[in-house]
């Protein structure tokens, strides 16, 4: 088993790179014993940091390069998005909640909502070197058995 | 993404295929079940067997569709949503708001069945 491990990586902001990216983190999370349903849930958590990343950089996304770490500890995982860019509203935009009007969502917007419901902590930070940091934090569980994962079951 | 129609039954299937289900292909999915609506189809069947990635911008477009639908009186199911989706719904706390199921056959069954118990 593990002990504590951190991953940085410079991602391009094209789809494909995106994409790789999130299978990295999974990939990553797994190997480091945590539950395959939290290792999505976090993968996908950081693709839409990511994604955000890309959008607020106003330039095509094949131009842009933002920086992610991974921090990986023994209760929680941590990933940091930074790109320098225009800021972007995040604080005031709330977790995604069942009682929203879902038309809201239509075209998009749900990204940061989603961040924070699926993660445990959602922050971002606004460095005066026009440099965006969002930081994502989920407690995790892992796979000290070695003998596969759980998953939710209604 | 690419949205792919058939239909059973009269049962409208669509079947997403992409890796990433993201990027502005992604928001046609609502446009599309509107245009459905407007055709009087609103048994609608997704299926997400192909969906590697489940984004927000999806996620989205699924909700409206879902949301137009229901307005319209009719029904969405998910059909083939794999053990990351629908991780992705519980985590959303949207696990109970969708009928789910194996296989598209399965999801047509229910339309079947509900059709004949109204």
């Amino acid at each position: 088993m593990h002990s504590d491990a951190n991953y940085t990586i410079r991602v391009k902001g094209d789809r494909h790179h995106l994409e790789s990216t999130m299978d990295l983190v999974q990939f990553a999370a797994m190997e480091f014993g945590v539950e395959e349903s939290q290792a999505d849930i976090i993968a996908s958590a950081v693709g839409e940091a990511c994604q955000n990343a890309v959008h607020y950089s106003f330039r095509e996304p094949d131009q842009v390069v933002f920086d992610l770490e991974i921090r990986l500890g023994e209760q929680e995982v941590t990933a940091i998005v930074t790109n320098r860019g225009p800021a972007f509203e995040f604080d005031a935009i709330s977790p995604f909640r069942r009682d929203h009007d879902f038309m809201l969502y239509e075209t998009g917007g749900m990204g940061i909502p989603m961040m924070k419901k699926l993660m445990d902590d959602a922050t971002y930070e606004r460095r005066p070197d026009d440099v965006n940091v969002v930081i994502l934090k989920k407690r995790i569980q892992r796979n000290t058995s070695g003998e596969g994962e759980e998953y939710y079951e209604d | 993404m690419r949205i792919k129609e058939t239909e059973l039954y009269g049962v409208v299937i669509l079947t997403l295929t992409g890796k990433m289900m993201n990027g502005p292909e992604s928001i046609d999915l609502h446009p599309h079940v509107k245009r459905l609506i407007g055709e009087g189809k609103i048994n609608l069947v997704v299926d997400m067997g192909k969906v590697k990635w489940f984004s927000s911008t999806g996620l989205g477009a699924l909700l409206a569709s879902y949301t137009s639908i229901r307005n319209a009186g009719g029904e969405l199911k998910i059909a083939r949503a794999t053990k990351r989706i629908y991780s992705l719904f519980y985590q959303m706390e949207l696990a109970s708001l969708f009928d789910t199921y194996d296989t598209v056959d399965e999801a047509v069954e229910a339309f079947k069945k509900e059709s004949a118990e109204k």
